[in-house]
């Protein structure tokens, strides 16, 4: 049924292909991973820049209506943070040729064109792009790195990164930073656009019903004219905590926005992955984990209190609303947990339902093209692809004893709360 | 007990519709090659039902603001082990959620479909409140009202509805505030939940690896049959009017945001399947992201990226509504007024009428590929009382004249008005 290919297409380019007929799109997804670093600004208008007009179409008005012929393809664009490197995604997702409305119209031998084109044949190759263009896309990219104060978890979780990770290429915005937005010019991102081709670590994901190989040989005539360079980002993992520090910052909410940033002593991304994972599981990532049961069911202290675990740095954060007088009672319940992981008190029904869920929502991976596209892309910068089959079967296997064993190298960094200013003592 | 299959050859699905004995009506949509199922166990009931009565009952009774959100919470509790205790038995992945016109209960598994199954009908049919679950869950959900009270974009979409509805109960918060939460207990849930969740008004919607078989067998066991129950809704009666055209208030934002509404003239209860398509086609053609009008406001700076828009419709109520940041909100409703007169004067343009139509129809394929999407869908269609494949018909048929119609009754300057929060200096 799933038809999987991965190989190499060009130094340092890797393909993975799905051919299957059950869904009712394509999906061509492009990542060019680049190292987390002063060029972030330049590399984070790509996606953006490349997305919005190529050679063909050089005003996104008349890109735009060529999607829409093309019966609402739908652009990928955007930035990712991986550990210490910086994804740049770009791709479209349209309806396969079967569904089209006229005999044989080519849907996907278009789109993919399309998409090559604006990755390969941007309107500024050639020096057509104007002054206009330019500062459209730098207020664009500015307005959404400013809009990151508007959703106030998200505001919380990146200023408690930002203080952990202080003089860390992780604290560095994946999105840039409005300053050097302000100031990137014509050269500066005709440079980035060079170097991301030549350098970037790159990973191509082709998922549907279209014709693959006609797509793989356009792909490879494209690599062929550029002289490939490949540099590997490479992240740094540390477990070193000297004291757990507490900071705190004022804002105008109704609900303060509580964040515990913790270092787990992971070596790299892929280390003791299961275990970890079955640990922030049952700490706080299904309903029936520790800090849901003690911090929202059973002190009624808030809605969500949750925790994640960020594979790439080897980070977990804790998150919760709360009001700002719980914020002793709500931290120290918190800890409390960790140290029940700590001393193997959990229960075997929690442990059990941890294993569960993951494995559950594993097994559900090539479902949709989104989630076979995000399970494969992410994994650009390791070497061998962990298929999601293979983790469920370490996740079975992770024993009570891991838990412990992973969880005692797990330590408390960085306490953030972002306090409420306008908090009413209703309850 | 009936069972029909409704096939859509071009789109290559079909779906099964099953009137079952106990009085519920079941969706059963298989999805060959898949691994996951996705059920939703749903009732017609949300937050805009806060005056009710039986067939049969003297009187209406009023309720408290958010109880029907603080119902679904409720549910999920039981004397013994609470329902995600029992899902994590099962590795499903279960949730709910209250909209205005609806609460419905889900999970997504590719495990034990059948036993995940079993939880669901079960603890949807055992309602289970006393003063002590009630007050616990009063500080909870006190919680969950204060985090979206932090949200801006929902302070946008109330502070809205609070301009264009001088009586109808969509302008209430789903969750209620903390105040009208206080007034809730264990009777008036009991009550509440004794009209709203028979199963009559209510519909199990399964979509994946599922087969009728499967669905059935656990259906025979675990539905109790109900008598159907008539519920009769009673809404203030809404001016045609709005309240006032302006509200802008002050939070922590980096620059305005806005939200735009056109409120319209109701001549009957509800839009048709035909009137919100051809609405959406309508939008589209005045400031979709390949129009004109989308063109200028880009290039003067007027919007971004996060410009929206949405046919805002139900029970009572129907609005077009545009929604984004920008430095100079009035401007943009100025233009888009403007946009609109012009429509009116002009035409539409049937070259741009068949791209959106077309575009349209892609985006409804699209939504075939995501289980959860198609169970939520077809719960949607049943509680709208249309057939799951009805758009499609409607979009290939639908011409530059309904989409006119939609132009007499829709956008009207009069009936606008625009919600912006502007950042707290």
């Amino acid at each position: 049924m799933n038809n999987f290919q991965i190989k190499n297409i060009a130094d340092g380019v890797r393909l993975f292909t799905c051919q299957t007929s059950r869904f009712k799109t394509n999906k061509i997804s492009i990542v060019l991973a680049l190292p987390l670093n002063e060029n972030a600004s330049a590399n984070a208008i790509l996606p953006y820049i490349l997305t919005r007009s190529c050679k063909d179409y050089p005003d996104f008005t008349q890109l735009n209506r060529c999607l829409a012929d093309l019966y609402n393809a739908t652009v990928i664009r955007g930035v990712q943070k991986a550990g210490d490197s910086q994804l740049l995604h770009l791709g479209l997702s349209f309806i396969d040729d079967r569904f089209a409305l006229e005999e044989n119209e080519s849907i996907s031998a278009n789109a993919a064109k399309l998409l090559l084109q604006m990755l390969f044949e941007p309107k500024f190759k050639d020096g057509e792009f104007t002054q206009e263009d330019l500062d459209l896309e730098k207020r664009l990219l500015i307005e959404t790195i400013r809009s990151e104060l508007n959703d106030k978890r998200i505001y919380a979780a990146k200023r408690c990164l930002e203080i952990m990770f202080k003089d860390d290429a992780y604290s560095i915005n994946t999105l840039g930073k409005i300053s050097e937005v302000e100031n990137l010019t014509f050269d500066d991102i005709f440079a980035a656009w060079k170097n991301a081709l030549q350098t970037a670590t790159i990973q191509i994901n082709i998922i549907g019903n279209c014709n693959i190989e006609k797509i793989e040989d356009e792909i490879k005539d494209y690599f062929s004219s550029i002289d490939r360079k490949p540099v590997k980002p490479e992240t740094v993992f540390s477990s070193d905590v000297e004291k757990m520090s507490e900071h705190r910052e004022k804002m105008n909410l109704n609900q303060s926005k509580l964040v515990i940033g913790l270092r787990t002593g992971m070596k790299n991304q892929t280390d003791d992955l299961a275990a970890f994972q079955v640990t922030n599981a049952l700490f706080g990532g299904i309903p029936t984990s520790l800090l849901f049961s003690h911090v929202r069911e059973e002190l009624s202290l808030c809605y969500y209190c949750s925790s994640q675990l960020q594979r790439g740095k080897g980070v977990m954060f804790v998150q919760s609303g709360i009001e700002e007088k719980h914020y002793e009672i709500a931290k120290t319940e918190i800890l409390k947990q960790l140290d029940v992981l700590c001393n193997n008190e959990f229960s075997d029904e929690t442990f059990d339902a941890a294993k569960k869920a993951i494995c559950d929502s594993l097994g559900g991976v090539y479902d949709t093209p989104s989630s076979i596209n995000s399970w494969y892309i992410t994994q650009v910068l390791s070497d061998e692809i962990l298929k999601p089959e293979v983790l469920s079967e370490n996740i079975r296997n992770v024993t009570r004893e891991d838990v412990c064993r992973v969880a005692k190298t797990i330590v408390p960094d960085t306490v953030y709360l972002l306090e409420g200013e306008a908090e009413t003592d209703e309850n | 007990m009936k069972i029909e299959k409704i096939v859509h050859e071009k789109l290559d699905e079909f779906y099964y519709k099953i009137n079952h004995d106990s009085g519920l009506t079941i969706y059963v949509m298989p999805k060959p090659g898949y691994a996951s199922s996705y059920a939703v166990f749903g009732t017609k009931y949300g937050s805009i039902d806060t005056c009710f009565r039986l067939e049969g009952e003297e009187e209406f009774t009023t309720v408290p603001e958010g109880i029907a959100h603080f119902l679904e919470h409720k549910l999920f509790e039981s004397e013994e082990l609470d329902a995600f205790q029992l899902y994590a038995q099962t590795g499903a992945n279960a949730n709910a959620y209250t909209s205005f016109d609806r609460t419905c209960y889900i999970f997504a598994c590719t495990g034990d479909f059948k036993g995940s199954l079993k939880i669901l009908l079960d603890f949807v049919q055992s309602p289970y409140f006393t003063q002590k679950t009630v007050a616990k869950e009063q500080g909870i959900i006190g919680q969950e009202i204060k985090m979206t009270q932090d949200n801006p974009g929902w302070a946008l979409l109330f502070n809205l509805l609070e301009c264009l509805y001088h009586n109808h109960p969509v302008k209430i918060e789903i969750a209620g505030t903390v105040d009208s939460i206080a007034k809730i207990d264990a009777d008036l849930l009991y009550k509440c939940y004794n009209t709203f969740y028979s199963l009559s008004n209510m519909t199990l919607c399964v979509a994946g690896n599922v087969s009728v078989d499967d669905v059935l067998e656990i259906a025979d066991a675990q539905l109790k049959k109900s008598e159907p129950k008539v519920i009769e809704r009673t809404f203030p009666e809404e001016p045609d009017e709005i309240v006032c055209d302006y509200k802008e208030v002050s939070l922590p934002v980096s620059s305005p945001l806005f939200m735009l509404g056109f409120k319209e003239k109701m001549d009957s209860t509800e839009r048709s399947l035909k009137e919100r398509i051809a609405a959406k086609v309508l939008m589209e053609i005045l400031c979709g992201d390949s129009s004109e009008l989308y063109k200028e406001l880009f290039n003067e700076n007027l919007i971004n990226t996060t410009f929206s828009f949405e046919y805002f419709n139900g029970f009572g109520h129907s609005a077009c509504f545009f929604e984004g940041e920008s430095n100079d909100p009035k401007k943009v409703r100025d233009r888009i007024i403007e946009g609109v007169r012009k429509l009116r004067e002009n035409g539409i343009d049937e070259k741009e009428f068949i791209r959106v139509k077309k575009a349209l129809y892609g985006a409804m394929v699209m939504e075939y590929n995501d289980v959860d999407d198609l169970a939520n869908s077809l719960a949607e269609a049943h509680f709208d009382n249309i057939g799951f494949f009805d758009d499609f018909k409607v979009i290939e048929e639908l011409t530059v004249e309904d989409v006119k119609a939609v132009l007499d009754y829709a956008l009207k300057p009069e009936y606008c008005a625009l919600s912006v929060i502007s950042p707290k200096e």
